[in-house]
Formats: structure tokens, sequence, C-alpha cells
């Protein structure tokens, strides 16, 4: 599901390869320019990395594919203990990844009607319209800041405040996803249909009125669909924000990898794939229902 | 009857089990300790950098090459992500290839083996391939690419399976084969969609790129992480704000080129 097609469900394109125009072949020139020099770039970077080269590593890397599959005795996917160990971390995965999509959800749903010019900027002139266009950008602002910023960068910053834990990590992942959804729902709010609108205002109802009764009954289902898809992408990135959060999957990861306890890896990354292929079941069946 | 077990699911079941999800959440936290004793001040000095970020010279000439490292990263990753991406999008959607029983096999494992290497985060896959390959650029790239080929391949295989059946009326009704309804119309009616997804993924991979640091390797994530052990909170803002410039960017790119497509 790609973020067009939720903003523009029913939209069809008439496109042409056989006519590239002049904007079609820039982009392209403009983008093997990018490329090229980012190559050029990062092969003059000198790095004792041994990329597929040596015979040494090649045995190296044969190994630690061995352990993480478990063909060893000695694997930690033979012992009982280690599975429960896990499914302990895993619960406070997938707890840090709900409180996430929890708060983020709240908070760009409260925030989407002030950073949506069509709701908030209402008055034609005066110091009313400097106050509302100062809200709006302020909100938007506020947006683009956090959707920049990537979740493990986040809790960096958010354990100086917060003690390192479920809620510090959940509030690093909140925060990024409060400037993706809040975005995606008020550019929504921004192209929803009119005519129903304006009928409302007509009858004399205030903009925050006409936002509620006219507005959010438009968007509540794609906005649905939208919050349960982060959802996806939230469990993906918990599993490593635990690095910084120090707690869940993610942190025992850190230490394993750490320790070179590679044989503790591979049984890791199948319960954190088992529990990102579950969030992905429970999510399709949801989306389901929402839509 | 599956289907009318999973028909008979309400919004309201979902809205319970939502509650108890979040109450049970809610419920691990250990409030006692949430915050450290000095929360408040760090929290002002954090928000008074934001609204007054360092823009010294040296800072300012130190965020541009870590930007210019973190793009690099990310469009190196984003061309092997398209170039690996788009044809096995292609194979995994089934448009191209008549229905045998190999062609199936083909299929199917193409579609199992995207889903598995997008199912794994690209950080992990960084930490994998360090841990196998040893820390280089190359390997940062493919930690990006691997997962990223995933992502675009499924994204493209599903695009080319919704093209609406009135578009390709025309072109079955002339007796063309499957390769050329592909060409002639399955693609082209794709193109804006699958670029501005493109764009989005590139914005990802910008983002992605950025927390590289924790395997080691430099860019702007690299220099917050510096900058942030050393307190200079006013340093982290002005490398913030280098990733809300390289995002901005993007977008308005993205929008410009997508207007133009449509139009």
């Amino acid at each position: 599901m790609t973020i067009e097609s939720l903003r523009h469900p029913n939209r069809t394109w008439a496109f042409s390869l056989h006519r590239p125009s002049i904007t079609a072949t820039l982009i392209g020139m403009m983008a093997v320019v990018l490329i090229v020099s980012s190559w050029l770039y990062l092969g003059s970077i000198p790095s004792n990395g041994r990329l597929f080269v040596s015979s040494d590593s090649l045995a190296r890397s044969i190994e630690f594919v061995g352990d993480l599959t478990g063909s060893h005795s000695s694997n930690s996917f033979w012992r009982h203990e280690s599975w429960g160990d896990l499914a302990k971390l895993a619960g406070d995965t997938l707890a840090m990844s709900v409180l996430a999509a929890f708060i983020a959800g709240i908070a760009a749903f409260t925030l989407i009607p002030f950073a949506a010019s069509n709701v908030v900027i209402v008055s034609a002139r005066g110091p009313r319209r400097l106050f509302q266009v100062t809200i709006y950008g302020l909100t938007r602002y506020f947006f683009i800041v956090t959707r920049s910023v990537p979740e493990l960068l986040w809790a960096l910053i958010v354990i100086f405040v917060f003690t390192p834990g479920i809620l510090a990590g959940a509030l690093a992942l909140a925060v990024h996803n409060i400037g993706v959804i809040g975005r995606l729902g008020a550019d929504t709010v921004e192209e929803v249909e009119q005519p129903p609108i304006q009928a409302l205002r007509t009858t004399g109802a205030g903009p925050f009125q006409t936002y509620l009764i006219g507005i959010l009954p438009q968007i509540t289902r794609q906005f649905l669909t939208f919050q349960i898809y982060r959802w996806e992408v939230i469990i993906r990135t918990t599993a490593v924000v635990g690095f910084v959060a120090a707690s869940g999957l993610g942190y025992q990861l850190r230490l394993d990898l750490s320790f070179f306890r590679y044989k503790e890896v591979g049984q890791l990354i199948l319960v954190y794939i088992l529990i990102v292929w579950g969030v992905d079941a429970i999510s399709a069946l949801a989306r389901r229902t929402a839509r | 009857m599956v289907t009318a077990v999973l028909n008979s699911i309400k919004m309201r079941h979902w809205a319970l089990l939502s509650v108890i999800a979040v109450a049970a959440s809610i419920s691990t936290v250990d409030w006692t300790s949430a915050t450290h004793a000095g929360a408040g001040a760090s929290m002002r000095m954090f928000v008074n950098a934001l609204i007054t970020p360092d823009i010294s010279s040296t800072t300012l000439i130190t965020a541009g090459n870590a930007a210019w490292i973190t793009v690099a990263y990310a469009a190196a990753a984003m061309s092997i992500a398209i170039a690996v991406g788009i044809p096995l999008g292609l194979i995994a959607s089934g448009t191209l290839l008549s229905s045998g029983i190999s062609n199936t096999t083909l299929m199917i494992s193409v579609r199992a083996y995207l889903g598995f290497i997008r199912s794994i985060h690209e950080l992990i896959w960084a930490l994998l391939l360090v841990a196998s390959f040893g820390l280089s650029p190359v390997v940062g790239v493919l930690a990006i690419a691997v997962p990223y080929s995933g992502i675009i391949g499924r994204v493209f295989a599903e695009r080319l399976q919704d093209v609406p059946m009135h578009q390709l009326a025309a072109f079955e009704s002339t007796g063309a084969s499957s390769l050329q309804m592909v060409i002639g119309a399955r693609i082209p009616s794709t193109l804006p969609d699958i670029t501005s997804y493109l764009f989005y993924r590139f914005e990802c991979a910008i983002r992605t790129a950025a927390v590289l640091s924790f395997v080691g390797l430099g860019g702007i994530g690299f220099q917050i992480h510096i900058a942030l052990s050393d307190l200079k909170f006013e340093t982290v803002a002005t490398l913030m704000y280098t990733l809300v410039i390289l995002i901005v960017v993007i977008d308005v790119f993205s929008g410009f080129v997508r207007k133009r497509m449509i139009a």
C-alpha cells in the first residue's frame, strides 16, 4: 500500500512512455549524476572491510551463517529456557509498539485540524488571520521536524529526559510517527470533498463544527487504515529502538552481537520475524474490517 | 467458512481488542522512575537549542559534509534496490508470465524471498552484514538496499496487478501478448505512482542512512551521536535541521515531478 494510493484511492492516470517530456529527461539525468557521484565517493572511502574477497572472510561468513541457522548442538535453538526468555522480550517489544502507535495516533489525531489550512485558516484578513496562519505554520513545522528525524535518533534524545525502558522507546517511536501520520492526515483533510462542507458553512457552522461533522466522517476510515498500517512499520522498528531504549528484543540483540554470541542471534531473529509476521497478519485483518 | 468468520469481525471487536492491548502495554511501564532527576532541565535545554541552533561556520561545514555522506549512502542503496526490486517485482506480479507450474513456482518463490528480506529491519541487516563481512561502506549500502529491494518489489508487483481493467481492455482486444500488455499498458499506468513511491523510499533511505552510525559508519547520525555525547544541543539542532532540509527538498521535488507526470 503506498501513501499516494491512500490519498487518492480512486484516481487513474493518463501517461505515455512514448513522449518522454523534458522534465522526465532532466530528472533521469539528475538521478544518474547523483548515483554515479555517490558510488564514486563511497568507493573513495578507505576501509578495512574485506567484502567478498579473501578466503579467510568467506570462511568466517560460512561459520557465521552456521551459527545463525542452529547447525551446532550448543545453539540456543535447542534450549527450552531461551525460548521462554525470548517470549518475554517479544512481549516487551510488542508492548512498546502498541504504546507507540497509541501515543502517535492520539497526538496526531488531535493536531491534524490545526495543520489543515481549510480548517484552521478561515478569516479573510486582519490579526485573526495572522494568528490562524501562525497556528497552521507551527503545527506543520512540528510535523516536518518530527517526521524528518528517524526513530533511533529520537531515542538518543529521549533518553536524556526519560529513563531507558519501554516508555522511552515508545515515545521515540511515537515522536517520529506523529509527524508521519499528522502530515498525511492533514493533507487528506485539505483534499477533502468541498460541496458538503460548503453546505454546512451556509447553515452557519463554525470551522471546527464543520470539521467534526463535515470532514471527520469523510476521513475516519482512511485515517484508521493508515494508523493500522503504521503499526506494521512500528513493530519492525521497535526491535531496533530497543538498542537505545534498553528493552525488548533489540537490546538483547545488541548484547548478543557485542559479545559475539552468534549462536543466540539466529533464534532471536526468528522470534523477531515471527512477531513481525504476526502483526502483519493482524493488521491485514483489521484493515479488511476498516475498509 | 473462514471468510464468514472473518466477515463477522466487526469494528467494535477491534476497538475492544485495541483497548485491552493498550491497557496491557501501559501496565508494563514502570511509572515510578519514568524520568531522570534533571528531566525538566534537559528538556528546556533541548527546546532552547531547537529555537537557537548553532550556525557557526565550522558546524555548518560539518553538517554539510555529513549530509552529503548520508545522501551518498541513500542514493547508492536506492540504485541497487531499484535495479533488483523492479525486475523481481515484475516476476512476483505474475502479469508477465503465462500460468504454468514452473512459472507459478517461480512467482511464489520470488514473493517469499521478497517477503523474507523486507521483514528484517535495515539496521538488523547492517549488524548481520557487518558481523559477517566486516565494516565497509559497501556493507552500509547493502544493508539499506536488501530490505528496500524487497519493499520496492512488492509495491511494484501490487501496482502492476491493480491496473484497472478498462485500461487493459483496449490492448487486449488488439490481440496483444502479455509482454506487450505489460510494456504498453501496465507499466505506463503505474509510472506516476511508482515514481512518487520511489521518491518516498529515497526519503526513507536518507533517514535510514542517517542511523548507520549505529554500526560505525559516518553521516548525520554519527555527528548527532558525537554532539549528544558532548552535550552540544545547539549542534544537535543544526544537524536535525539539516535532515529536515534534505527531506523537504525531496518532498517538494517529488510533488513537482508528480504534478508534471499527471498533467
